[in-house]
């Protein structure tokens, strides 16, 4: 059966923004045919080494690059464990840390994965107050925005005033 | 060793991931894209893009399969796009959900499909999933092989969406 809706709304809605602030960001890369390997010496770190944001892309030569957010003693951990591990975990690396903090700022909306034009609405709103992205993924209905650390706040600022956030009208009414 | 439990596992495809290496000029071509995207009604699916790894693609877009032929003659023709993105593999996208931050539950996933030569073209944490690209033809052994190894509950729900969403613009 198929159902026909038509929706419109003048500012695109979300429900609202989180940023997190001086995140470490760092990558690794791991050849592609040593993906188990890989999968292996992860299982093998603490349950407390969570990580913030983490994703992955394939590179022409064949290796996954690993990308991962986490708070600086996360960061400590995770790199002594890839550094001085187990005969698991020392075949790969050395993470690359990004010189510089990064902040983190994401947000969903309804239905956001399977509507078009949300990633092109929220490049150029920070774009037109020239607010650079380091990095940025769109997965299911989240958009993770990584930002040099200090423009999260102004980035999330922008944003609010982007997009119509519905709780927040309620509120303030 | 006891099964991780998860709430659920999701299949979607066929998609189409398209590839850019931004090379010199960086930071503009992703706007083109998106932009392009848009104009047209093409929903993103899925998305990764970095501006930190110069020599190395640095976006990867997975767009419903039905929508490749129209955004790669789209693309051809555009002077800023053509010749930095490239249409690659049909893929499918494996989400599982709550991944509760853990590196044990993402390194599992990934220790499996490496030994079952799943292929892997990205992955991405949202708020709760963790997202695999992998190749279509493999979406359903990649979930069939994780639900092996997951304690997955008796309610959850079929990984397929029982609601196929098609957009277009309204004509006045």
């Amino acid at each position: 059966m198929e159902t026909i809706a038509i929706y419109w709304e003048s500012k695109i809605s979300t429900y609202g923004f989180n940023l997190l602030e001086q995140l470490i960001m760092g990558h690794v890369q791991v050849p592609l045919n040593r993906l188990s390997s890989w999968g292996a010496g992860l299982q093998e770190m603490a349950d407390e080494s969570a990580f913030r944001l983490v994703w992955a892309q394939t590179s022409q030569q064949e290796d996954i690059k690993f990308f991962l957010l986490c708070d600086d003693s996360q960061w400590h951990t995770v790199e002594s464990f890839f550094t001085t591990g187990t005969a698991q975990a020392d075949r790969f690396g050395p993470w690359q840390r990004h010189p510089e903090a990064v902040d983190l700022l994401f947000f969903q909306g309804p239905h956001f994965g399977d509507r078009y034009g949300i990633m092109a609405y929220t490049q150029k709103a920070l774009a037109d107050k020239q607010i650079p992205v380091l990095a940025a993924t769109c997965v299911v209905a989240t958009i993770n925005l990584i930002l040099p650390a200090g423009q999260g706040a102004a980035a999330k600022d922008e944003l609010t005033c982007t997009f119509n956030i519905p709780m927040q009208k309620k509120t303030s009414a | 060793m006891s099964k991780i439990p998860i709430n659920g596992i999701k299949l979607n495809g066929p998609l189409v991931a398209l590839r850019m290496d931004a090379g010199e000029t960086k930071s503009a071509l992703p706007a083109a894209l998106y932009r392009l995207l848009t104009d047209n009604c093409v929903n993103i699916a899925y998305m990764t893009a970095a501006d930190v790894m110069p020599g190395d693609p640095t976006l990867c877009c997975c767009i419903d399969r039905s929508d490749a032929d129209k955004v790669s003659t789209l693309i051809d023709d555009d002077p800023q796009l053509r010749g930095h993105v490239r249409p690659g593999a049909d893929v499918g996208l494996l989400s599982f959900y709550p991944h509760r931050s853990s590196f044990k539950i993402l390194g599992l996933a990934l220790q499996l499909f490496g030994d079952h030569q799943i292929r892997v073209y990205g992955m991405a944490s949202s708020i709760s999933a963790l997202s695999f690209v992998v190749a279509f033809e493999q979406l359903e052994d990649a979930g069939t092989i994780l639900s092996w190894h997951l304690e997955l509950p008796d309610s959850a729900t079929p990984p397929w969406a029982a609601i196929k969403t098609r957009q277009q613009k309204r004509h006045p």
